[in-house]
């Protein structure tokens, strides 16, 4: 892949990405704060126009292109950190030691010092889940604490 | 007073009527500001009032090119751009001068020719490229640099003719004074910005919105009394000021609070420039307008087909870069009301550049709505052309 930069005078910016199945992608920043994406086929050099977004849309395109945004179900790991406080979602694999048994038998807390807050299941989301609630491989736990708390808790898996 | 009111009121109600029409049939809004203004020569009549607002707008079309068009911004886009932009000078200044000539022009008006005849229009071909979503087609940043080459050279272009108004034959003297006054106004900019962007970042860092506008304001108009005290055009002062005020921080402000002033000024310069323009002579006027326009499409198709090729761009490319130089606008107006307000004789000139500029602005649309399939079209007996034309050197070729 290989990206290159051009001014575009009295329009604004433009951005060619040349992906490595010949294809040109061209991102144009408009002055307005437009933004347009067109395709260039390797066998032409006439771009096509495949998206035409607004400022706004531009950004949360790309927020979630970028990865700030994300989907859990397809995130394996993710950190916000805040200072001391960590929030990361943690999949369970099939071989973790986790599963089968329930929250409060682990003594998850107790050991790791964080807290699951969320479990993803599927379709199904359950919040603040009750200690009895037995875990299941495929999970995503929304996990809260300090740094090592939530490291902790993931040594365990 | 309120006859001035009502007339005011009357046009500018005019003026915005005409643009939606032209908005909605995909023109560009100059010619229907100038068309509007021919057309109510019988009952509007010519203010020094309108011709100073006219002028303010004048100052800030220039004010916005020099703000566009930053020093770092160039030099970061040039080199290629200056070889496609000196064949487009080279092709097209000349058939406008001689042109001129043939038809018993002075070589003052004669050489304003070339230029009005050389300068495409930034703000059609701009707009065009922008509506029709061919900003990231490989010919366009080929076409842009054309314009900011154009839009520069017509700049000092405009300085030189400013500094020279003389309606009798042109002489050394004062055309190296014109020149040495440019040269001077241009180093004192430069001086300017070096030394003074940061004293404007302070002295602009004014919290009140009133008296920031009421500053930049005195800025602009103030370097505009100073270029034509100097016996420049006011437009040049504009121009640099614009230039030295886009390198301080203050950039975005401005824009927002000073591009109104541009639209509502520019509306009445293009406006004042049709109410003025004077059809007394008609019989040559028309026979030199049908020609200035068959050589200045071809002209532009052969300098544009010609960059591309440079380039390195494909025919279709190439073929489209001409298709979209065609359009003519602000600049070649900008260029012919500076040469009437220091020659009272050109009044041929503004009519032929009138026309001139009414018929190419809305030719050069429609070229450009078509380039794609005009380009297709063209694109075989051009190369057949080319293979013809190529082809004897080739064989001369094999024979060393």
């Amino acid at each position: 892949m290989q990206l290159k930069e051009a001014e575009l005078p009295g329009v604004g910016k433009k951005y060619l990405i040349e992906r490595d199945n010949g294809e040109t992608l061209a991102v144009i920043l408009h002055n307005t704060g437009r933004r347009e994406i067109y395709k260039t086929d390797p066998k032409t050099d006439v771009p096509d126009l495949i998206l035409d977004l607004g400022d706004q849309e531009a950004r949360s395109l790309g927020a979630i292109l970028g990865g700030t945004f994300f989907q859990p179900q397809h995130v394996d790991s993710m950190y916000v950190v805040m200072k001391e406080l960590a929030i990361e979602w943690i999949k369970l694999g099939a071989g973790s030691g986790l599963i089968g048994k329930s929250i409060r038998a682990q003594e998850i807390r107790r050991r790791t010092g964080a807290s699951i807050i969320v479990i993803l299941r599927g379709d199904q989301i359950i919040p603040a889940p009750s200690p009895d609630e037995i875990l299941k491989t495929g999970d995503t736990l929304l996990v809260v604490g300090k740094r090592e708390h939530v490291q902790n808790l993931s040594t365990l898996l | 007073m309120a006859h001035t009111l009502f007339l005011t009121g009357a046009l500018l109600l005019l003026l915005f009527l005409g643009g939606l029409l032209a908005h909605r049939v995909r023109q560009s809004l100059i010619p229907a500001y100038m068309i509007i203004g021919f057309f109510s020569q019988s009952f509007i009549p010519v203010s020094d009032g309108l011709n100073f607002l006219g002028q303010l707008g004048l100052i800030f079309l220039l004010f916005f090119i020099g703000f566009e068009y930053s020093l770092p911004k160039i030099l970061r886009s040039g080199r290629s751009l200056v070889v496609a932009g000196m064949i487009d000078l080279l092709v097209n200044f000349p058939i406008g001068f001689f042109i001129g000539l043939f038809f018993g022009w002075s070589v003052f008006e004669s050489l304003v020719l070339g230029g009005i005849l050389y300068v495409s229009s930034t703000a059609i071909i701009t707009k065009s490229l922008i509506d029709l979503k061919r900003a990231a087609h490989p010919e366009t940043e080929t076409i842009l640099g054309i314009l900011v080459f154009e839009d520069l050279a017509l700049v000092v272009f405009l300085a030189f003719v400013s500094g020279l108004s003389v309606s009798g034959p042109l002489s050394f003297g004062p055309v190296l004074l014109g020149s040495l006054k440019a040269l001077f106004f241009f180093f004192l900019f430069i001086l300017i910005t070096r030394r003074f962007v940061p004293v404007l970042n302070r002295l602009m860092a004014v919290e009140s919105p009133e008296l920031f506008t009421l500053l930049v304001f005195s800025l602009i108009v103030g370097s505009s009394a100073v270029a034509k005290g100097i016996g420049l055009t006011e437009a040049i002062g504009g121009f640099f000021i614009g230039m030295v005020i886009a390198e301080t921080v203050h950039r975005e402000k401005i824009e927002r609070a000073f591009i109104p002033f541009r639209d509502l000024f520019a509306a009445i310069f293009f406006f004042y420039f049709g109410l003025s323009i004077q059809m007394t002579a008609t019989g040559p006027l028309y026979l030199i307008l049908f020609v200035l326009i068959l050589f200045s499409i071809s002209g532009k198709l052969a300098s544009g087909m010609l960059a591309g090729w440079v380039n390195g761009l494909s025919g279709r490319a190439s073929i489209t870069i001409g298709l979209s130089m065609i359009a003519r606008g602000e600049f070649s107006i900008i260029l012919a009301g500076v040469a009437a307000a220091s020659t009272p004789s050109a009044t041929a000139l503004q009519a032929v550049t009138g026309m001139y500029v009414f018929i190419l602005a809305i030719v050069g649309v429609l070229m450009m709505d078509h380039s794609p399939r005009m380009a297709v079209a063209l694109q075989n007996p051009l190369n057949r052309l080319g293979r013809f034309l190529v082809r004897p050197e080739k064989n001369l070729d094999k024979a060393e």
